[in-house]
């Protein structure tokens, strides 16, 4: 494909601003559109569950970029508007109403969207995804409602840890038999558990959410054995759906969601390609195509199809094993990696009753993640050993190099980027 | 927070009042930053040098809360 000349980035968030700015930076010197269908400009949505929920943040705090910024990359940006469809033939990104934008190359950015279960939907009940959803759970807090979590994933327990720092009471439904289950495992998903219960959550764990019940506002939860939960306010953290709707007559759509190689570009079009939460992309090094829902994954992401756009891709494509973090209960956690259903999970350093250690997820004599609650500077080497090896790190690298339950180690470099050497220089026994 | 000098160039520098310890920029360029006992960034060396600017401006856009920037000397 020629160098285009004029490019429509669909979805005015993480991935799609950044994908905006790095063509800008790569040289790209054509038109350019950022069309989004919020009314905002770019955000950063991490915080929404987090610091704009405690009042730590505000709105303006969270922008990615302001209009004079975007004036001067000469990027056109279009919030408030809905892309409806893509027509590949003609080249154009079809915009709720009349119009469409011509292409040469297209960014689908268009994240994705929480899952509403099929109770009856009253009022008091949230999602949280958009500032919009953050800002009307903040303002409902007040009213000091009794708190139900449906769901106990990553925002269910952030939006808990919020609650119960207003001195909410809450309780926390999760259909598994730990939180943080699929991402985790059950021996991390047991520590999240005994975090959010030393806050004063109430886990009911094993049962799922039946139906809501209430005149006009929810007023119970009914479980699925039956009983009921008296709630104000429920927040449904049940997962999200890729934003592919408005791709089903395109001959691009998945449910999975935007299906493409390494490089970001569409399998099936080499002038679309997608980026962030919408993205089912391969991953160097990894079997399959997946979709990875964490901010470094739409910032590297973003990155990489910026470069293939302008041909200037490093010739492997996004090969970064996964990382993201959370912040619950005054804990911090980290993960680089993945655990998958099986796995061996080993403490290496700390512990995990004190919610202070750093653990790995071990499958098939690899070490598959790495996840860290509270200890930030010892679970770097571990990310750096993920990150060169996103298919998994041999155990016996792992063996000779970072002393598995030292407690006192440095982190030596190899090189200025990606690879690096963990280095023992504390002697105490394997954990 | 860092050294003033007449002559000119940039510098990277952080703001601890955003910094959330995710080590991002420690997985770009790992001589220049580190975490301190807080687990907050640690600049190891402020001055970017001819040649160093596309590393560091990597490391800065790759800080999820946005407290690390470039400026001029």
């Amino acid at each position: 494909m020629l160098r285009p000349q004029e490019i429509v980035i669909v979805g005015g968030s993480l991935a799609g601003w950044r994908v905006a700015e790095s063509l800008r930076r790569h040289g790209f010197e054509g038109r350019l559109h950022l069309v989004g269908e919020e009314r905002h400009l770019p955000y950063d949505r991490p915080p929404l569950s987090k610091q704009l929920l405690l009042g730590e943040q505000e709105p303006e705090d969270l922008r990615h970029v302001d209009h004079q910024t975007l004036g001067d990359l000469e990027i056109r940006f279009l919030p408030g508007t809905r892309a409806v469809g893509l027509d590949r033939a003609r080249r154009r990104v079809l915009l709720k109403g009349a119009d469409s934008l011509p292409y040469d190359a297209a960014v689908i950015a268009t994240g994705a969207a929480p899952i509403r279960p099929r109770f009856e939907w009253l009022a008091g009940m949230h999602t949280l995804r958009t500032l919009e959803d953050a800002l009307a759970l903040r303002a409902s807090f007040a009213a000091r409602p009794r708190v139900v979590i449906v769901g106990a994933g990553f925002i269910g327990l952030e939006v808990a840890s919020a609650a119960r720092r207003y001195g909410l009471e809450v309780t926390v439904v999760e259909p598994q038999a730990a939180p943080l289950l699929g991402p985790v495992g059950p021996v991390i998903g047991a520590a999240a558990a005994a975090l959010a219960g030393r806050a004063g959550v109430k886990l009911l764990l094993g049962r799922g959410v039946a139906d809501t019940d209430g005149t006009g506002r929810v007023e119970r939860i009914v479980l699925s054995d039956g009983a009921t939960i008296p709630a104000d306010l429920v927040l449904v953290g049940v997962g999200v759906r890729p934003s592919v709707g408005w791709l089903r007559d395109s001959g691009l759509f998945h449910d999975r969601g935007l299906l493409c190689d390494e490089f970001g570009q569409a399998l099936t079009d080499p002038r679309v390609h997608a980026a962030g939460d919408v993205a089912c992309a391969r991953r160097r090094g990894v079997a399959g195509h997946a979709r990875v829902e964490h901010w470094t994954n739409a910032v590297e992401q973003a990155e990489v199809v910026a470069r293939h756009i302008m041909a200037r891709s490093e010739p492997d494509g996004q090969g970064h094993a996964p990382y993201f973090w959370s912040d619950q209960f005054g804990a911090k956690i980290q993960m680089a990696g993945r655990y998958a259903r099986g796995a061996r999970t080993e403490v290496l350093h700390g512990s995990l009753a004190d919610a202070n250690f750093v653990a790995r997820f071990v499958a098939d004599g690899r070490m598959i993640g790495a996840v860290a609650f509270n200890d930030a500077r010892t679970f770097i080497g571990y990310r750096r050993l993920l990150e060169g090896a996103p298919g998994g790190a041999k155990i016996t690298d792992l063996a000779s190099e970072p002393g598995a339950g030292a407690a006192n180690w440095s982190i030596t470099q190899a090189s200025t980027r990606g690879r690096a050497i963990v280095g023992d220089r504390g002697a105490s026994s394997v954990a | 927070m860092s050294r003033a000098t007449k002559q000119g160039g940039s510098q990277v520098v952080a703001d601890l009042a955003k910094c959330q310890g995710y080590a991002n920029c420690l997985m770009v360029d790992p001589q220049r930053f580190d975490l301190d006992s807080a687990n907050q960034v640690a600049i190891l060396r402020n001055l970017v040098e001819p040649g160093e600017e596309d590393l560091v401006q990597e490391a800065v856009r790759a800080c999820p809360t946005q407290a690390l920037r470039i400026e001029d000397r």
